[in-house]
């Protein structure tokens, strides 16, 4: 049987291990809650950005369209929006990579 | 209340990583914390396993005991919660009650071997007898008249209000007796 204070020297150690554990999965909660927020906000903006004159030729319509909101040329706001999506989905893999190599040290 | 400061002042140095508290807390609460733990899943190794992480819980979640109840129905709150989710994990494994007698402390003073072996078999009669009660009535018999709580420091730990707890006990001591006559009628 073991003795009090091999007790309490092992009760330390399985404290601090759960205390390492708990701050790894607050930090995972915080980052996946940033990117679900990231993503609401994208889908929000999407969807307060007004589609009328989408597909129509005229100047008038040509302001209202996606691209006018960066750029008065529509075909450059298209590919600036584009590429902004693009380096924010890059953002977001290397994010759940770094989360997921975090985890594995964590666990080791 | 000056209990209450006291327990108070411990869980502090405690939580300030003052070893020789926790040391002093583990001698106080070891033994009992330990056959609580042991009622519930029946099997020694784990309940020995189960009590240090008790107290490595208190340790991790320093600062949440406020002192609203006992340091002691805190721990054995603890203590019930770890032990009921390992219980779940494995099946139910019958109480063995040599084991439970081996855990009791040897009593102190002049006691004769005989008389020592009495009290040892009143106790492995009576915990083969809890052992087949029902979980909630042999978590609150043991909590009340083996731990030496008060039925609300019980109740708290249990998770019930008084009136629930009251006649829990009541169930339990009568499940309880008629165990024992049946115990003592199968000795004649």
């Amino acid at each position: 049987m073991k003795s009090n204070s091999e007790v309490a020297a092992e009760s330390i150690r399985r404290a601090n291990v759960m205390i390492r554990e708990r701050r790894i999965r607050k930090s995972s909660y915080l980052h996946a809650g940033a990117v679900m927020a990231s993503l609401v906000l994208i889908v929000a903006l999407a969807w307060a950005i007004p589609k009328e004159g989408y597909l129509s030729n005229s100047t008038q319509a040509t302001s209202h369209t996606l691209g006018a909101l960066f750029v008065s040329n529509g075909v450059l706001g298209y590919i600036v929006v584009g590429v902004l999506a693009f380096v924010l989905g890059v953002c977001v893999a290397l994010l759940g990579s770094w989360l997921r190599n975090r985890e594995g040290k964590g666990r080791l | 209340m000056q209990e209450r400061s006291e327990e108070l002042d411990l869980y502090h140095r405690v939580c300030s990583g003052d070893e020789s508290a926790l040391e002093a807390l583990i001698a106080q609460y070891r033994t009992g914390l330990t056959l609580f733990i042991y009622s519930i899943v029946h099997n020694r190794e784990d309940a020995e396993d189960l009590m240090i992480d008790a107290f490595a819980e208190l340790v991790a979640s320093c600062g949440r005991f406020r002192g609203q109840s006992s340091l002691k129905t805190y721990l054995f709150g603890i203590a019930r919660h770890l032990a009921l989710h390992q219980s779940r994990k494995s099946r139910e494994i019958p109480m063995e009650t040599e084991q439970v007698v081996r855990m009791q402390p040897t009593p102190q003073g002049a006691i004769s071997a005989e008389e020592d072996w009495l009290k040892r078999e009143n106790v492995s009669t009576l915990y083969t007898a809890i052992g087949k009660l029902h979980p909630d009535y042999r978590q609150a018999l043991v909590l009340v008249f083996l731990q030496g709580m008060n039925q609300r420091e019980a109740a708290q730990i249990m998770k019930k209000n008084q009136t629930q707890f009251s006649h829990l006990i009541a169930r339990g001591k009568q499940a309880l007796r008629r165990l024992l006559e049946e115990h003592e009628s199968h000795e004649k």
